[in-house]
Order: C-alpha cells, then sequence, then structure tokens
C-alpha cells in the first residue's frame, strides 16, 4: 500500500444506495467520494491519488459505458468496477472490453465488493508503480545527448559498433564511447539491460537516425 | 296466441277511451298500458298481453304488479306514484315476467293524458323489451374491461425489466446498510447512533419497495370501472414513478409539470393510470424510432378555467402525420412493430366514459403532444 489512502469514487445517481455502500466502504477502512452523475465525477477529475471507482451501469444522463469512454478519452487511468442490476451480457462485455476491472451485480454483499475492491485498488497500485518505473526511465533516457541517441538507438537493434560506425559516417572508437557513456548514464550493466530500457520506452521500434538496413 | 285483447270488448271501453285508439295501439310494435285517476290500470294492448301471457282481467287494476320482479318492485312503484301525483312524465327499466316465466327487461315511458277540456285522465305507457340490448351493453362493458386489463398487462410487461432493476436499488442499499450496521456493532463501542440511522434508511428503503409492488400490483390487478374522486396530481405522480426505470432505460429525460393545487375529479385511479401510461410509452416509442437527439418527455397537469382539469404528455419524437392526428385513436390503429393498436383507443374509451375529452397535437419546436380534459369534481 502507498502512503496516501485511496480514495473509493462512488457515482450512482440513487442517493440511499450511495449513502449505505459509502457507509459499508468507510466501516472496512476505505477514504470515499460521491457523485450522482458521470457528468459529477467528470466536473472533479482527482486521478492524482492512487484509488478506484465504482460505477453504476445505469443512470440517467451520461450512463455508465458512457462514462467509461469519456475518462479513457481525457486519460484517467483508475481502474472501473462496474455495478448493475440488469445482468445485460452485452453491456458488461462492451464494459470489459473498454478495460473495466470487474463488473459486479446489484445487491451486492460485502465480500464480493471488497474482494473486487481490493483488486482494482492492487492494479491501480501496479498501474502506478509501472508510470514510475516508465517516467523514471525516460528521466534517464533523457540526459543522453542528440548523438548518443541514435547510437543508442542503433545499439539496441544489434548493430555491431562497426556498423554503426559506418552508419553514422563516425570512427569505431567514437561510437565505443558514446556506448560506455550511455550504459553509465542508463545505469545498464549489460546489453541485455539497455534492450529491455528501450523496449519499455517503446525506442528499438521506432529508431531514429538512418534507416539503412 | 292469447286471447282476451280490448278488440273482445269493443262496447265496454273504460275511462273515456276511444275504440279507433284501441285498435291503433293493438297493433303498435311496443306494450302499452293505460290508467285511470286512481292510478289503477284500466286497459292493456294485445303486445302487452301477449308479452304477459295473462289475460286482461288478471292484468286491471294492479294486477300487473304481479309480474314485476321483486327487486325491482318497490322502485317501480314509488316512480310511478311520485310522478303520477306530479303529473309528470317518467321513465324506468325493471323486470318483467314474460309468459314463459323469463325476467326481462322492460323500458317503460309513462306520460299524463288529458281529456279536450283539460281534465286529466290518467296515465299511458309505452313499454318495450330492452333485455338483449341490456345484455349486450353488459357483454361489452365486460369485454372493453378484459381489454383495458389485456392492456394494462401488457404495459406491466414492457415495463417489467426496467422495475426489477429498480426494485434492486432499495434492495441494494438495505444490504449494505445492514453489512455497515454489522461492522458498527463491531467496534468497541459500538456506533450505536450511526446503527439508528442505518436502521431509518433500511425502512426507508423497504417502504420504497413495497410502494413500487404495490404500484405495479394495481396495474395488474383486475378491476371493475369504480368512480371515486381522485387528486389527478396522484394519478401522474404514480405514473410517473412507474415509468422513470423505463424512461432512464431508453436514454429518455422525464420530467414532470403540475398544477401546485389538488386537482379532484371522478374517475376511476387505475384506469386513468392506464390512460396516461399508454399516451407516454407512446412517445417514448416515438421517440425511440427516430434520430438519437435529445429525448425529452414531460407530464403536465394544468387547470383550464374554472371547471376542466387538463392532463398533456409531450414527447421530442417525430411527431404524428397531420391525417392521422384523428385515426390513431381508432382501435387497432398502429405505426409499431409490436403495437396491438389498442392503446389509444382505450385510452380515448376511459376518459369519455369520466366524461372529459382526448386528442393529440403536433408541438411546434418537434415531438407530439397528446392532451385529456376531465370535469373538476370541485369547479373552483
Amino acid at each position: 500500500m502507498t502512503l496516501v489512502a485511496p480514495v473509493i469514487h462512488v457515482v450512482d445517481d440513487d442517493a440511499s444506495f450511495r449513502t449505505a455502500i459509502a457507509r459499508l466502504l468507510r466501516a472496512s477502512g476505505y477514504q470515499v467520494a460521491l457523485y450522482e452523475s458521470g457528468d459529477d465525477l467528470l466536473q472533479n477529475p482527482s486521478s492524482a491519488e492512487p484509488g478506484c471507482i465504482l460505477l453504476d451501469l445505469r443512470m440517467p444522463g451520461l450512463g455508465g459505458l458512457e462514462l467509461q469512454d469519456r475518462l479513457a478519452k481525457i486519460g484517467h487511468t483508475l481502474p472501473i468496477v462496474f455495478l448493475t442490476g440488469h445482468g445485460d451480457i452485452p453491456a458488461s462485455v462492451r464494459a470489459i472490453k473498454g478495460g473495466a476491472e470487474d463488473f459486479l451485480a446489484k445487491p451486492v454483499s460485502k465480500k464480493t465488493l471488497l474482494d473486487a475492491v481490493e483488486r482494482a485498488l492492487q492494479r491501480s497500485e501496479k498501474a502506478r508503480e509501472h508510470r514510475e518505473r516508465i517516467g523514471a526511465l525516460r528521466t534517464l533516457v533523457a540526459t543522453l545527448t542528440p548523438r548518443e541517441r541514435e547510437v543508442f538507438a542503433l545499439v539496441v537493434r544489434g548493430k555491431l559498433n562497426k556498423q554503426i560506425a559506418y552508419e553514422l559516417g563516425t570512427s569505431e572508437r567514437t561510437v565505443k564511447a558514446h556506448r560506455h557513456s550511455i550504459m553509465q548514464k542508463l545505469q545498464a550493466r549489460s546489453l541485455a539491460e539497455a534492450v529491455s530500457i528501450a523496449e519499455r520506452l517503446g525506442i528499438s521500434a521506432a529508431p531514429s537516425g538512418s534507416e539503412n538496413t | 296466441m292469447v286471447e282476451c285483447s280490448s278488440k273482445e270488448f269493443p262496447t265496454e271501453l273504460p275511462g273515456g277511451l276511444d275504440a279507433r285508439f284501441c285498435e291503433v295501439m293493438d297493433a303498435a310494435p311496443v306494450m302499452i298500458w293505460v290508467s285511470s285517476q286512481d292510478k289503477l290500470c284500466i286497459w292493456f294492448n294485445r303486445p302487452w298481453l301477449a308479452f304477459t301471457g295473462r289475460s286482461v282481467a288478471q292484468e286491471l287494476g294492479n294486477g300487473w304488479a304481479e309480474g314485476v320482479h321483486r327487486d325491482d318492485f318497490d322502485r317501480c312503484v314509488e316512480i310511478y306514484i311520485s310522478h303520477f301525483d306530479d303529473r309528470k312524465d317518467f321513465r324506468m327499466q325493471y323486470r318483467l315476467r314474460r309468459y314463459d316465466g323469463a325476467y326481462r327487461w322492460i323500458d317503460d315511458t309513462g306520460i299524463p293524458r288529458y281529456a279536450r277540456d283539460g281534465t286529466f285522465l290518467g296515465y299511458v305507457g309505452s313499454c318495450s323489451d330492452i333485455h338483449d340490448y341490456r345484455e349486450a351493453q353488459a357483454e361489452l362493458r365486460r369485454r372493453l374491461l378484459e381489454i383495458a386489463h389485456l392492456n394494462r398487462t401488457a404495459d406491466a410487461a414492457a415495463l417489467s425489466a426496467s422495475i426489477a432493476h429498480e426494485l434492486n436499488q432499495p434492495l441494494a442499499a438495505i444490504l449494505s446498510n445492514t453489512e455497515a450496521a454489522e461492522l458498527c456493532l463491531k467496534t468497541d463501542p459500538p456506533h450505536l447512533d450511526q446503527v439508528k440511522e442505518i436502521l431509518a434508511d433500511i425502512r426507508r428503503d423497504d417502504q420504497r419497495a413495497a410502494e413500487m409492488i404495490r404500484h405495479m400490483r394495481g396495474l395488474l390487478r383486475k378491476n371493475e370501472f369504480e368512480f371515486q374522486e381522485i387528486d389527478l396530481n396522484d394519478v401522474v405522480g404514480v405514473v410517473r414513478e412507474i415509468l422513470a426505470p423505463q424512461a432512464t432505460d431508453m436514454g429518455v429525460v422525464l420530467s414532470a409539470d403540475q398544477e401546485q393545487r389538488a386537482l379532484p375529479v371522478r374517475a376511476d385511479p387505475i384506469h386513468l393510470q392506464q390512460v396516461v401510461l399508454n399516451l407516454a410509452l407512446n412517445g417514448i416509442d416515438a421517440m425511440l424510432n427516430c434520430m438519437p437527439r435529445e429525448r425529452r418527455m414531460v407530464l403536465q397537469t394544468a387547470m383550464i378555467g374554472e371547471s376542466t382539469v387538463e392532463v398533456s404528455v409531450s414527447d421530442s419524437g417525430i411527431g404524428i402525420p397531420a391525417d392521422k392526428l384523428d385515426s390513431i385513436f381508432e382501435p387497432f390503429f398502429t405505426t409499431k412493430q409490436h403495437g396491438t393498436g389498442l392503446g389509444l383507443s382505450i385510452a380515448r374509451e376511459i376518459i369519455e366514459t369520466c366524461g372529459g375529452k382526448i386528442w393529440a397535437e403536433n408541438r411546434l419546436g418537434g415531438g407530439a403532444v397528446f392532451r385529456f380534459t376531465l370535469p373538476l369534481a370541485h369547479p373552483a
């Protein structure tokens, strides 16, 4: 768990249900934020802290699935757990395809609800960690000079120093120096590690520099 | 054939009756009786005697009253005597025993008769056998109630998925509240204040669910048409509650604009709900058939003058072709694939039974509006 307590965002048009589920979640130790509509949530975005969204599928105005689409478009990353009274298969398929974490039927028992919330929070946490790692790697890559980036792109594609020197129109000795500097800046101890960093950042797929094979 | 008609006693005509008059009356297709100033009957035409299968002697005086059904007798005599004393025309319906012992409904019209000099002579009455007509009317009414019930059942079926879902809301709230209460009781000291609050909420949600079920059962029940004084605002309120889940499912924004004061009308509450529901479901269907623009439905009640109240159901659908505005109320008229075409004709039947009018219009901004008026039970 992170230091910041996760927040469960409940979006449901039924005031009575909102109150009830909020009581249950608070009594179970979670922080809760309530929204009476999808618009209400969109107007108060708060994806900074970890958490998840408990979303009613069926609401007047902006429905659950539409809200899911909108959130995806604006890059909202909190996992969504759908709650619904319908055992509607097409809707659940659409929700899951749209990246929903879970699809629960109302009325929902405490255990089912808390298990789903816990899974969603873990995923939220993992996603956050992943984002942080990627962010750290980006910071490292950003320290490379333009020339070093060119060399890096060719190195991770498995080119030999000689080939790189030829492609960049420089000497093999210079390439070797660049290579050494790159490995240090990226804190990579082996070529495999450097390749892995490039893969995670999507660098090997779209190499900069010349495209001669 | 029954004997004994006035023809056999042409010379003994009582009460100043004219022989030619009696001859004509014997040939009439209705049953005729004549009484004198003392209220006693003095003559019956041939069709009357043929109907009762009795002799003139048996019918004379108060003899005819022996054939009146005992349940109708007192009312019959009361109407006859009271009108007779005031010399007023009367019309009454009662069951009279036929020659074969069967009681048949008779429509009897009586008027005072006078001599040329204006002297009151007694009454003359003509009666026709309306038994078959009354039976047909009763049958028609039974059929109508039957069809209205089928229509309500169809409405209820259309709403059932949404209502079932809507019932899940209070049930879900009750479950979560219960589990929250259990957690509150486990703390040390237990959060009794919160448990108290939770219990009140559980009770409210339970009542909410029960109310929803009660409304649905009202729709599904087979009822007679019972006139009672009801507030039209209540009727619209119930329909709004029944309809709201369906509207949500169909992406329709449902709103109500109701007259503040009570609107008492004399009608049958369930049948009136049915009318508003039929109009609203029609409107929702009309909106589903058109492009997905904003779907809005407004249920409105308003006073028209001092003694009439109007309910309108407006939608933002495709509207109604101008040449169809009248025919949509005809039975079996439908533009829907799955409609019976009975909804609007039933609505008209019910509204007209309550003394009101129903019609449809197209709105200027697009969409249709259905309106009906009813007389206010207590005009302002």
